[in-house]
C-alpha cells in the first residue's frame, strides 16, 4: 500500500511538471516554428506581403482579402529599422515577439501619418541595465520612434484592410513599398 | 520486471494527464461572453486585462497571433441568439442592434472551431444597409439577394465577428443571430 503511495505521488509530481512544462515550453516552441518556416522562405531582416493563405493561418480572423505585411526581424547581431509607407486607409501596424507578445502597436490615427520609421534593438538584460545605470556614456537615443525587444526575434505586421478582392493586389502593391533592413 | 512496469506506468501516465490538461486549459482559456445575453464569446477581455500565460499559448499553439487589445475585436458565436447551435440546416439571419464601428467583419467558418475554412465574409465596406441604417445578412447555403453569407450545408459552424473598437462601447458585436427557418 505505501508503495503505491509512493508512485502515486510520483505520478501526481510528474503530471504537475509536465504540465508546467507544456504550458511554458510547448507553445512557444511550436509558434517559433512558424516563424523559423517562414524566415526561412522570406529571409530575416525583410519586409514582405503575406499570401492570403500565410495570412489565413496567422490571422484567421481578419478577413482574407486584407493586405497583411510583414518584417521578421532579427536584433541580436544590431538594430533593425523598420520603415513602414503605408497607403491612405486604416491601418494597425504592431511589433510582436516571437513569443506573441505585442510590444508596441499603432494604427493610422493614432501615428498621424502613413510614413513612419520605428528603430528594433534588443532591449538591455538586467545586469545590462545596472550597468548602463553606473555607465556615465548612455548610447545615443534614436530621434524616430525606438521599440527595444526582450526576445532577439519578432515580427513586425502591418494590415490593410481592403474592402474586396479586386482591390487587394493593388493595396499589397502600396503595402510592400514599406521596409525592413539591419542597421549596420 | 513487474516493479519496472509499474513504475513506468505511474510515470506515464503523470505525464499524460499533465500534458492533456495543460492543452484543455490552454484551449479553454480566457474564453467570456462577450456581453450579457449574446450568443458572442471572445478572448479580448482575458487578453487586455491580465496578459494570461494560458491565453497567449492558445494563439501560439495554433500557430497564430493574438489581436492587439484596443486596435481590433474579435469574438465567435456558436450557436444564434437563443442559445441554440449554429448548423447548415437552418436559415438565419444577422441582424445589427446598435451603432456598428467604422470597420467590420464578419465571417462564416465551415466548422465548430475559428480555424476551420472560412467559407464567407460580409463587411463594412460591402454591406448593403436597410433604409434605417440597420444591416441584415441571410446566411445561407445558396446564393440570396442583398447581404449574404454561404452556410455550410448539413453541419454545425461558426460565426467569426472582427472588428475595430467602439469608443464608448462594450466588447460584444452589435449583431443578433436569429434562426429563420430550418431546412
Amino acid at each position: 500500500m505505501i508503495r503505491h503511495l509512493f508512485w502515486i505521488a510520483i505520478a501526481l509530481f510528474t503530471a504537475v511538471a509536465a504540465h508546467a512544462a507544456f504550458a511554458l515550453f510547448v507553445p512557444g516552441w511550436w509558434f517559433s516554428r512558424s516563424v523559423e518556416r517562414m524566415a526561412a522562405e522570406h529571409g530575416d531582416n525583410r519586409f514582405f506581403v503575406l499570401s492570403p493563405e500565410e495570412q489565413a493561418q496567422l490571422f484567421p480572423g481578419l478577413p482574407r482579402f486584407g493586405v497583411t505585411g510583414l518584417c521578421i526581424f532579427d536584433v541580436s547581431a544590431g538594430d533593425v529599422t523598420f520603415s513602414a509607407n503605408l497607403p491612405d486607409g486604416y491601418w494597425v501596424t504592431t511589433i510582436y515577439t516571437d513569443k506573441a507578445d505585442a510590444i508596441y502597436s499603432v494604427n493610422n490615427r493614432q501615428s498621424g501619418a502613413n510614413a513612419f520609421t520605428v528603430s528594433l534593438s534588443r532591449a538591455p538584460n538586467l545586469i545590462e541595465q545596472i550597468l548602463q545605470a553606473t555607465d556615465k556614456e548612455r548610447p545615443e537615443i534614436d530621434s524616430g520612434w525606438t521599440v527595444m525587444s526582450p526576445e532577439a526575434r519578432g515580427l513586425a505586421v502591418v494590415w490593410y484592410p481592403t474592402p474586396e478582392s479586386g482591390l487587394r493586389p493593388i493595396a499589397a502593391r502600396a503595402v510592400a513599398r514599406s521596409s525592413c533592413a539591419a542597421v549596420n | 520486471m513487474r516493479r519496472f512496469i509499474w513504475a513506468t506506468s505511474y510515470l506515464a501516465g503523470g505525464i499524460a494527464v499533465g500534458a492533456i490538461s495543460a492543452y484543455v486549459l490552454i484551449q479553454q482559456a480566457g474564453v467570456e461572453p462577450a456581453g450579457a445575453g449574446t450568443p458572442w464569446y471572445s478572448r479580448v477581455a482575458a487578453l487586455r486585462e491580465t496578459g494570461d500565460h494560458y491565453v497567449r499559448a492558445h494563439y501560439l499553439l495554433a500557430g497564430r497571433l493574438p489581436p492587439v487589445p484596443g486596435q481590433l475585436l474579435e469574438a465567435t458565436a456558436e450557436t444564434d441568439s437563443d442559445g441554440r447551435p449554429l448548423t447548415g440546416a437552418c436559415v438565419y439571419k444577422i441582424v445589427s442592434t446598435g451603432d456598428l464601428p467604422g470597420w467590420w467583419s464578419i465571417s462564416v467558418i465551415g466548422g465548430a472551431s475559428a480555424y476551420a475554412p472560412l467559407q464567407s465574409t460580409a463587411g463594412s465596406d460591402t454591406a448593403i444597409r436597410q433604409p434605417d441604417g440597420t444591416v441584415e445578412i441571410l446566411v445561407y447555403p445558396s446564393p440570396r439577394p442583398g447581404n449574404w453569407l454561404k452556410s455550410p450545408t448539413r453541419r454545425r459552424f461558426t460565426i467569426l465577428y472582427t472588428a475595430l473598437p467602439l469608443s464608448g462601447a462594450g466588447l460584444a458585436p452589435a449583431f443578433a443571430i436569429r434562426r429563420e427557418a430550418c431546412l
